[in-house]
């Protein structure tokens, strides 16, 4: 039976399983499809009833005298007569031509007052619940008329930690406040007139007077755009919790559940390969974590829709869902469930019960909940170290997909590193997952699986360290890099720091720290036996002919996708920079240095790692792959990731890392040393001075017969030795 | 069929001790035989069985099962074993007809095999009243004359059977205990671990006492009995343990190893497995 076959038949088992299971059910269904409508449009009718029944109460209005109280009732029914004449000449208005704006009726008070006099002897109560405000008015409105205008003052008690009150409050300074308006209009009406009867000219508009800067906003944004906005504020952050939330059931069902109930012994003893195992598990994991997050967005996405909770968010503009866009979502989102999924797994893998597994899930749903929550700040873009952030990054994506903002190159990026994490999580999950140590309660302890003592010596890292480590690096480096590049113009003085802090540190130190503490063989690791003589011979006519066959394809990709004006000015200085820096500099800052520790590293640790759990070809191929996603440059990947696959052919084939350093080294320097030795060389090389340019091919044709020849002999390393001791196993999981 | 060499497991321990639960264990079973693992709690039969069983790995020495190295060759090895415990739970969402063509799958059977496994197994062991109900609400008779169908499902060539009568009622012992003896007349090569004496006494063709990770006598019942003095196994069994406690015992003693062993290499047991690659 295939393995995929075998993969197939587990995931099928598991689904069948869980899905019967009532807990999972109510989980994933009942919850968002039920409950959170129904909270929701709960929550929100409460809230619209509660706030209309405050509006509609009779408030308790105390004043100190029966004068006051007359001006206040005065006051009230001016405001009311003034709001009645309008709203009936709108609806003439508006029955003559329909197209008119509406006067916003809605924001006037309708609430109704009952005013007392206060009797001089009443006990110093508690505003809020049978009194509501107290108000003194100064000054009379009587006098209004006389000499002068009089300013009336009006002094407002209330309780502010009572919600009658407050709402007291605000009822009647909306109505004081018309009351205003109205006045300052009364006022200055009287003062324009008189003064055009005094100055013999016809009045002018008073609106020009009171309102003599008139703002209106216009917003471009379509109806379409401003319901991915709006969805893009809560969708994106309801759909990463709930693939998590999702998944954290099925996740202990499947390891710690299945251990408790004693069928992982039993399913352990069937020839299946843990892999196997595990990648149906997780498979099923992440199934019911995107099924759970697409119940609930499409949930949530229709109570908001329906309940009018889009149109508040948007201030009641028309809106229109942007769903072209979910497609494109829920694809982004199978990385990130497969994430979570391996997470889990591999945290509930060490779990003994199900309810140790809870405990050991619950710090990973607040791990997984700052970041997200971090993002959801309205001025958090993607960008930066944020393109590599696990969760935050795909909140983000998510927000910018809804908005219609993102770019191609912020899609592969988010994809690339989740998919890395989830590498790794998957790698680790089958480390722990049927080991002795988890699975036997009385089989020793965890200990055996981090302190060094118990580790046996081993040739080459594990398929999962290697994994590991990369996942780890991935984001490491990209911060590394836009850390340093964003740091300094001087591109000489950041290759330095580079050199330092990613190749010397990240690419060299910690993998070789790694495989010191783990008891691996550092020789067979990194493939530090000396080559074959024609090893050198190959790697010297690749490492003389590469550059042209980059550059050739370099000059097609750019034909057929351009790059952008930014790309090709920063490359434009980059290469002014260099050269005016001196030879041996960049000779060692971009040829020798990351020749070194580039191989090191990718050919080294990765390969040697990757050469433990897939076959030759795979695992060529994937070195390649990530040694091109290192390089964080989209349009650099292809040509970096095929250069990558040769490196790594010809490590495989010489067994040894010195070739690939040779290859490497001379791919990376050679036109800069020629262009810095001899101008003519290179001028006689046509090499075009714009991107896009392709070689003549009186150099294109013996550059391929060159790659082709050291092709021949990398292949033939192989054959001459089969008894070398640094024979690479060909694994066959 | 089943060849144990020196076998030997390590744990390690929280506290920095390891502790050693076999101690260099070697027995053989052949093809239509019964061999009986017996010991007190703690003496290390069902740590040996679950590294014949593919379940741990041996920390040295060498177990074959059916010529594959269970070190080297784990999942050629683990393909031709029945593994049943008292503890192996069967899913309790599943019923036996849906369970069982699971681990045929999961074993490598086409389905016509499958098919006819299942109908076979169903039949023999008496599954039928209760083969399309879910096995969380099946009796622990029932479930183990499941349990005992999805070891067979594959009709391996060697079973491996802790304690599998262990809670059962008469009944179900009985056809329990019936079908072990039809597969061994079927030519398997049996591997049981019980504390029913009794049982292993009228079952077993041989037997090994296993007593803090070593086997302290093994034979037929008359060798059994030659040795000890003693007529029924009980008081064999009694005899050997205490004897082997006793100073003057000139057999293989027993050892209460508290220092780290010697970390094991995989070329102790030949080359590492293929499809697991060397553990770091």
């Amino acid at each position: 039976m295939s393995r995929s076959h075998r993969v197939w038949v587990i995931y099928r088992k598991e689904l069948l399983e869980i899905l019967r299971d009532r807990r999972t059910l109510t989980a994933m269904v009942v919850i968002p499809v039920v409950l959170y409508p129904l909270l929701m449009l709960g929550f929100l009718r409460a809230a619209e009833s509660e706030e209309a029944r405050l509006r509609g109460l009779e408030f308790v209005v105390e004043v100190p005298d029966e004068r006051a109280a007359g001006d206040l009732r005065a006051i009230i029914d001016g405001v009311r007569r003034y709001q009645d004449e309008q709203a009936d000449q709108q609806t003439a208005c508006n029955s003559e031509s329909p197209g008119h704006a509406a006067v916003p009726t809605a924001d006037w008070s309708r609430a109704r007052f009952d005013i007392r006099v206060r009797p001089e002897d009443a006990p110093d109560q508690q505003l809020g619940e049978e009194v509501h405000l107290r108000v003194r008015v100064q000054s009379q409105l009587s006098d209004r008329n006389g000499a002068g205008p009089a300013q009336l003052s009006v002094h407002i008690t209330f309780n502010e930690v009572n919600i009658k009150s407050r709402t007291a409050m605000e009822e009647l300074s909306h109505i004081l406040e018309d009351f205003r308006d109205l006045a300052v209009r009364e006022r200055v009406a009287g003062i324009i007139e008189a003064h055009a009867i005094s100055a013999g000219v016809s009045p002018i508009a008073i609106d020009t007077i009171l309102e003599p800067v008139r703002i209106e906003t216009v917003s471009v944004a379509t109806d379409r755009q401003r319901g991915g906005w709006a969805l893009g504020q809560i969708i994106p952050i309801i759909l990463v919790l709930m693939t998590i939330t999702g998944s954290v059931y099925p996740a202990i069902d499947l390891t710690a559940g299945e251990r408790e109930r004693g069928t992982l012994e039993t399913l352990m003893a069937t020839p299946v390969p843990p892999l196997q195992l595990i990648l149906g598990k997780f498979l099923v994991v992440s199934t019911l974590g995107m099924l759970t997050a697409f119940l609930n967005v499409a949930s949530v996405g229709a109570t908001m829709h329906f309940s009018g909770l889009t149109r508040s968010i948007t201030h009641s503009m028309p809106v229109e869902i942007p769903l072209s866009v979910l497609p494109l979502i829920l694809a982004c989102m199978v990385p990130f469930s497969l994430l979570f999924a391996a997470i889990l797994i591999a945290v509930c893998s060490f779990a003994r019960t199900f309810k140790e597994a809870q405990s050991y899930v619950m710090p990973v749903i607040l791990g997984a909940m700052i970041p997200a929550v971090a993002v959801t700040l309205p001025t958090a873009r993607l960008g930066g170290i944020l393109l590599v952030m696990p969760v935050g990054n795909m909140v983000l994506l998510a927000r910018e997909i809804f908005q219609g903002s993102f770019l191609w190159s912020q899609v592969a990026v988010v994809l690339i590193s989740t998919s890395f994490y989830a590498a790794a999580a998957v790698a680790v999950a089958v480390r722990l997952f049927g080991q002795e140590a988890v699975v036997f309660a009385d089989a020793g302890s965890y200990k055996t699986l981090l302190l060094r003592r118990y580790y046996r010596p081993s040739p080459r890292p594990t398929l999962s360290q290697a994994l590991l480590l990369s996942a780890l690096l991935f984001p490491a480096s990209f911060y590394v890099q836009s850390v340093l590049t964003g740091s300094s113009d001087n591109f000489i003085r950041t290759l330095g720091w580079l050199a330092i802090a990613q190749f010397a540190g990240l690419f060299v130190l910690l993998p070789v720290a790694l495989t010191a503490y783990y008891r691996i063989d550092v020789v067979e690791t990194f493939r530090l036996r000396l080559p074959p003589a024609r090893a050198w011979l190959a790697a010297l006519l690749l490492g003389c002919s590469s550059w042209a066959l980059a550059h050739q394809f370099v000059a097609l990709q750019t034909r057929l996708a351009p790059p952008s004006d930014a790309l090709r000015e920063a490359f434009k200085l980059i290469e002014s920079q260099l050269a005016a820096a001196p030879l041996w500099q960049v000779v060692l800052l971009l040829a020798v240095v990351p020749a070194v520790c580039e191989e090191l590293f990718f050919r080294g640790f990765l390969l040697s790692g990757l050469a433990q759990g897939l076959r030759k070809g795979s695992a060529i191929i994937l070195a390649g792959l990530v040694f091109g996603i290192f390089h964080f440059i989209m349009d650099r990947v292809p040509v970096t990731a095929l250069l990558g696959i040769c490196l790594g052919y010809v490590c495989w084939q010489a067994r040894s890392i010195w070739p690939g350093i040779l290859f490497h080294a001379l791919h990376n320097g050679l036109l800069m040393v020629l262009n810095a030795v001899s101008p003519e060389t290179v001028k006689w090389l046509g090499m075009p001075d714009e991107l896009g340019g392709l070689l003549p091919a009186r150099v294109l044709v013996p550059a391929l017969a060159l790659f082709a020849a050291g092709l021949c002999l990398a292949a033939s390393c192989n054959r001459r030795a089969p008894d070398s001791p640094a024979t690479l196993p060909d694994h066959h999981p | 069929m089943i060849e144990v060499h020196d076998l030997v497991k390590v744990f390690p321990t929280a506290t920095g001790y390891d502790k050693q639960a076999v101690a260099g264990v070697s027995f053989t079973v052949g093809q239509g035989e019964i061999y009986g693992l017996l010991g007190p709690n703690g003496a290390g039969k069902t740590t040996t069985l679950r590294i014949l069983s593919g379940l741990m790995k041996p920390t040295s020495g060498r177990a074959i099962i059916n010529g594959y190295d269970v070190t080297a060759n784990g999942h050629r090895a683990k393909g031709s074993i029945g593994f049943l415990t008292a503890n192996t739970g069967l899913y309790q969402r599943l019923s036996p007809r849906e369970l069982l063509p699971y681990f045929g799958e999961l074993h490598g059977l086409d389905r016509d095999t499958i098919k006819r496994r299942v109908r076979e197994l169903i039949e023999w062991l008496d599954i039928g009243p209760f083969a399309d109900i879910r096995c969380g609400a099946l009796s622990t008779g029932q479930k183990q004359r499941t349990n005992i169908a999805r070891a067979l499902i594959a009709d391996p060539p060697v079973l491996i059977m802790d304690e599998p009568t262990l809670g059962l009622d008469v009944l179900s012992n009985r056809i329990i205990l019936d079908f072990i003896r039809r597969e061994r007349d079927h030519g398997k090569a049996v591997l049981l671990s019980t504390h029913y004496l009794d049982e292993a006494e009228a079952l077993c063709d041989r037997i090994g006492l296993l007593h803090q990770g070593r086997i302290i006598a093994e034979g037929d019942m008359p060798t059994l009995r030659a040795m000890a003095g003693r007529e029924r196994l009980t008081d064999i069994f009694l005899s050997l343990v205490s004897d082997s406690l006793s100073p003057t015992f000139v057999g293989p003693r027993p050892t209460t190893p508290v220092e780290p062993v010697e970390p094991f290499r995989p070329a102790d047991c030949g080359q590492p497995a293929s499809d697991e690659g060397p553990r770091a």
